[in-house]
């Protein structure tokens, strides 16, 4: 089975109101090392056997169009198999 | 005139829509579910705000992939007039249909308030009954209204005249302190480039009687009403 993690953030530049209140937050508790805090997303989706060099393909092509908004965010894409 | 008003699950402004239409325009109003494929002969189209899909993923994301919004892309390259409230505005960005995106309020806090607005120009389908600059007044009641595109983006809508509605003061100054949301530009309100489609984060819906102390939106519809009368070759209504 293989697995795709696909890690979604705010494009640099596009504010976070939610990493601004968490890196407050942070401040706050005591690590006043903080600089700033971006929030966003993980999606895991498993998949059945298949061709891996065509899920791939289809994986970036549907996370660039649709798991993601390219003008506000940004993604990256790893890729597990079973037992790894 | 007949205006189909098109609703998603988590929808929820479609009934004021209907009342606006029927009761105070005196219109005809279609109501449509997101499974239908077709969009009946229709003089105009309004999605209206809401929380489609409970704004799972981002807002307006889901719905763009419903089955009714290949009609909605159909209709809007045949120059049907289509008017995005709110959430429908997400709705229409995430469809592509406009550009830019809406994210979260830069304050963090949803905000249900009266706002000024000023019309940018005059010069569009859904302004027409306006005066280029004049100060109007229509709620908002969003968490995610703040309008972001990239830099180039927002350079070619301004100069393209796309930029219709700007959160503004009393007096019709845009500032930071007159933006609610941390809009760019203070943007509230855009057209498409053909001008057929527009998208508004406040809800003209609940400007359009006097009881609720601004008939400004009400303007909005009047004045795609006059387009669609004019393009019959109607006289135009006061």
């Amino acid at each position: 089975m293989t697995r795709a993690k696909i890690m979604i953030l705010p494009k640099e530049g596009v504010f976070d109101p939610q990493g601004e209140a968490i890196r407050n937050a942070l401040i706050h508790l005591g690590l006043e090392e903080t600089l700033s805090v971006r929030v966003g997303k993980e999606i895991v989706i498993e998949f059945k056997e298949a061709d891996q060099e065509k899920l791939k393909q289809k994986v970036e092509e549907i996370t660039k169009n649709f798991l993601s908004n390219p003008i506000i965010e940004q993604f990256k894409i790893e890729w597990e198999k079973e037992g790894q | 005139m007949n205006w189909a008003i098109i609703e998603f699950p988590g929808s929820n402004c479609g009934p004021d829509c209907v009342y606006v239409v029927e009761k105070v325009l005196k219109h005809k109003a279609t109501l449509l579910w997101h499974t239908e494929k077709k969009i009946p002969s229709v003089d105009a189209i309004i999605l209206p705000g809401g929380f489609s899909y409970g704004d799972y993923l981002r807002s307006g994301a889901m719905a763009a992939l419903s089955n009714i919004m290949g009609a909605v892309k159909e209709a809007a390259r045949l120059g049907v007039p289509i008017l995005g409230i709110c959430n429908g505005f997400q709705i229409l960005c995430e469809s592509k249909l406009l550009p830019g995106a809406l994210i979260t309020n830069r304050c963090s806090r949803f905000i249900c308030s009266p706002i000024y607005l000023r019309v940018e120009t005059n010069e569009s389908i859904f302004t027409s009954l306006f005066y280029s600059g004049e100060v109007i007044q229509i709620p908002i009641a969003h968490g995610k209204g703040c309008f972001y595109a990239d830099p180039q983006t927002i350079q070619k809508m301004e100069s393209e005249g796309q930029i219709l509605f700007c959160y503004c003061d009393a007096n019709g100054n845009i500032s930071q302190q007159s933006n609610p949301n941390g809009s760019l530009r203070n943007i509230a309100g855009i057209r498409n480039l053909k001008g057929n489609i527009l998208g508004l984060m406040p809800h003209p819906e609940r400007a359009s009687e006097n009881e609720f102390g601004s008939v400004d939106g009400k303007k909005i519809f009047q004045s795609v009403f006059s387009y669609i009368e004019a393009k019959k070759g109607k006289l135009l209504p006061c």
